[in-house]
């Protein structure tokens, strides 16, 4: 486990996945497809963001007889902050280019 | 549905079955999955959407997964059930509120006090009880007569036990006693303040609350 919580790679696939859409509402279905992971890692993913209060689900009653309700998913405002966090944390930050001026601080130089 | 193909319609089954295991209805995320299932463009799609899903379904329908909100509240509340019940019998803290029991216990002192053991133990002189003075209040004192005891005075208003002189200082008039069978003779350590089994007598050992193990604050 990764020391971060909710850091790991299939965590922020499905973070990445939901920022496309922060105020959408997203199916399972969708989800694993757009992250490539299947539903057994999914949706305890899922699962746990939504018990954190980081993720609001909504059932979506079926229009056509004999199809079930869907669930939906959502970031809440926390959760949406929180994977922009991660996210962020995660891409690694180019290289730094020479100081534009010449005055470097550094501690322990 | 008669027109899905097998793989579909096998995957429906097995997941169908996971999830509501005969009962009308699974748990939230069981029909979640379940209802997932029905997006799948493939047999074979629904074969492995129904084989990854499998391992979570049972998890969930072990263990009904109540909001963590919820479990945490179950834990405190267990959490002040048995700090309440040890409180009520077992041990507790007694705050001193009186000097009686100076220089021992001053005023403010907390002291620990074992409600359990000394039923097993017994009480001995020396101990230092919590009691429920009859007709009176609770009181800090320390055990000074047990049953068969008698507690006599000298010419000098001094109490003795068994012609031992223990409280040599009297301000109200000693009254000599022996003492019964279940009952205790208590004195405060504070012999000129405090109000004692020289005032009230002794008191049935019924009434003691628990016995001082030590000062919890200050330390």
């Amino acid at each position: 486990m990764p020391r971060t919580p909710d850091s790991s790679p299939q965590t922020l696939k499905v973070f990445t996945a939901l920022l496309d859409n922060p105020t959408g509402w997203h199916y399972g279905y969708g989800l694993s497809k757009v992250t490539g992971l299947a539903s057994g890692t999914l949706y305890p993913i899922l699962i746990r963001l939504v018990e954190r209060d980081l993720l609001e689900t909504q059932w979506e009653p079926s229009t056509t007889p004999g199809r079930p309700a869907r669930h939906m998913y959502r970031l809440t405002s926390d959760g949406a902050a929180l994977a922009a966090t991660r996210l962020a944390a995660a891409t690694p930050k180019p290289a730094p280019a020479r100081p534009a001026t010449g005055l470097a601080y550094g501690v322990g130089r | 549905m008669s027109s899905a193909p097998v793989l579909v319609r096998l995957s429906r089954a097995v997941l169908t079955r996971a999830v509501r295991r005969g009962a009308g209805e699974g748990t939230v995320w069981g029909e979640a999955i379940l209802a997932e299932l029905h997006e799948t463009t493939s047999g074979a799609e629904a074969v492995r959407w129904t084989l990854s899903s499998l391992p979570v379904v049972w998890r969930e329908r072990s263990r009904r997964r109540w909001p963590l909100r919820v479990r945490l509240s179950v834990v405190l509340l267990i959490v002040v059930a048995v700090g309440a019940l040890t409180n009520l019998c077992v041990a507790t803290v007694v705050y001193q509120a009186s000097g009686a029991m100076q220089p021992t216990f001053p005023i403010g002192t907390r002291m620990l006090v074992d409600k359990l053991g000394f039923h097993v133990t017994g009480l001995h002189r020396g101990d230092v009880v919590v009691v429920d003075v009859p007709g009176a209040t609770t009181m800090v004192k320390r055990v000074a007569g047990l049953p068969g005891d008698a507690m006599g005075c000298t010419p000098t208003n001094s109490l003795t036990r068994n012609g031992v002189v223990v409280a040599a200082l009297g301000s109200q008039p000693c009254r000599p006693v022996t003492v019964r069978a279940g009952d205790l003779y208590l004195l405060g350590d504070d012999l000129l303040t405090s109000n004692d089994s020289r005032d009230f007598g002794p008191v049935p050992q019924s009434a003691v609350v628990g016995r001082v193990v030590g000062k919890v604050w200050p330390l």
